[in-house]
C-alpha cells in the first residue's frame, strides 16, 4: 500500500506540475473573473485528490484480497469510485428536498443513509471550488475531511488483512 | 505478530477493524452536518473566439448564437457584479463573431448598460450600427444611451 501510495504522489504532482504550468502558460489566453488560485488552494486540491485514489485503493485492496478473478479489482474499484463520488451530490439533493418530491425523499433517504456507513463521500475531498471559484472550505470541513479518509483507508487494509488471513489457497 | 496466537491475532485486527470504522462513522456523519458551498459555474469562463469558432463547427454565426444563448440563459438571480464582466465579455464576444446579431445588441443595451459595463454595451452598439440605415434600431439605442446616459 504504501509502494501504490507513493507511486499514486508521484503520478499526481506530475500530472499537478503539467497543468499548473498549462494553466500559467494559457493564462494570457483566459478571460475569467476568478484567476484559479495556484498556490495553497492548488495543491491542497492535489492533495485532496491523491487521498481519493488512496481511498478507492485501499478498496480495491481489499477486493483483492478476496477475489480469485483479477479483473474484479479494476472492475469493483470503479463501481466504487463513481459510487462514492456521487454519494455526497445525492444525498445533498434529497436533504434540500429533491424539487419537491416526496416519494424520492420516502424512498431513497434510509437506503441511503446506511450506504452512508459503508462508503465514504468523497466528494468531501474534492476541494476544486477552492482553486477555481475561491470558495473557501468551512473550517473543520478539510481537516475532518481527511480524518475520513485516512479511517477509511485504515478500515479497508484492516478488512483486508482479515479477508486474506481466511483465504483458503489451495 | 507471528508469535502470538490466532485468537489473538484476530482479536487485534477486528478491533482495530472496528475503531476505524467507528473514526470514519463518527467524521462522517459530523461531515453530513457541513454543508458544501453551492457552486454557480454560470458566467465564469470565456473561450477564445477561434476555439469558440471552431466548437460551433467553424460556423461564426452559430457561435454568435451560442454566446448570446447563453447571455439569455443567464439566471437573473444571479446579480453579482463579476458575473456582468463576464457577460460583457461574451457579449463583445458574439458582436465581434456577428456584428448585427440583434438579440445580442438589444440585450447589451437593457443588461449591460445598467450594470457599469456602458462602455461594453456602446461598443456592442457602435459594431450593431456601423454601415446601418439612421432608423436602425442600434443606431437609435445608441444615440439614446449617449444622450441619456
Amino acid at each position: 500500500m504504501s509502494v501504490s501510495a507513493a507511486l499514486l504522489m508521484a503520478a499526481s504532482m506530475i500530472l499537478a506540475l503539467l497543468l499548473w504550468l498549462a494553466v500559467i502558460l494559457s493564462s494570457d489566453l483566459y478571460e475569467q473573473s476568478h484567476r484559479g488560485a495556484l498556490g495553497l488552494p492548488y495543491w491542497a486540491t492535489i492533495f485532496g485528490l491523491w487521498l481519493n485514489v488512496l481511498v478507492v485503493t485501499a478498496f480495491a485492496m481489499c477486493i483483492a484480497a478476496l477475489s480469485t478473478v483479477p479483473a474484479l479489482p479494476l472492475a469493483l474499484g470503479a463501481a466504487f469510485a463513481i459510487a462514492c463520488q456521487s454519494l455526497g451530490a445525492v444525498v445533498q439533493y434529497l436533504a434540500s428536498g429533491a424539487d419537491g418530491r416526496q416519494d424520492l425523499v420516502a424512498n431513497y433517504s434510509t437506503p441511503l443513509h446506511i450506504a452512508g456507513w459503508l462508503l465514504p463521500d468523497l466528494s468531501r475531498l474534492d476541494w476544486r471550488e477552492w482553486t477555481m471559484y475561491d470558495h473557501t472550505p468551512a473550517p473543520g470541513a478539510l481537516s475532518l475531511s481527511c480524518l475520513m479518509a485516512i479511517c477509511y483507508i485504515g478500515f479497508m487494509l484492516m478488512l483486508a488483512v482479515l479477508s486474506f488471513g481466511r483465504r483458503d489457497f489451495d | 505478530m507471528s508469535a502470538l496466537p490466532t485468537r489473538i491475532k484476530y482479536f487485534l485486527l477486528g478491533s482495530a477493524l472496528l475503531t476505524y470504522w467507528l473514526g470514519f462513522l463518527t467524521t462522517s456523519t459530523r461531515l453530513e452536518k457541513i454543508r458544501k458551498p453551492e457552486v454557480s459555474a454560470e458566467m465564469q469562463v470565456i473561450l477564445p473566439r477561434g476555439i469558440q469558432v471552431a466548437l460551433a463547427g467553424g460556423d461564426r454565426f452559430l457561435a454568435a448564437n451560442i454566446d448570446t444563448f447563453r447571455t439569455l440563459t443567464a439566471d437573473p438571480q444571479n446579480q453579482r457584479a463579476d458575473r456582468f464582466v463576464i457577460q460583457a465579455l461574451v457579449q463583445e464576444d458574439a458582436a465581434w463573431l456577428n456584428p448585427r446579431h440583434e438579440d445580442n445588441y438589444y440585450l447589451a443595451a437593457a443588461n449591460l448598460a445598467w450594470n457599469e459595463q456602458l462602455d461594453a454595451a456602446q461598443r456592442i452598439l457602435e459594431a450593431a450600427s456601423k454601415n446601418a440605415p439612421i432608423r436602425h434600431a442600434a443606431a437609435v439605442l445608441l444615440c439614446l444611451q449617449r444622450i441619456l446616459l
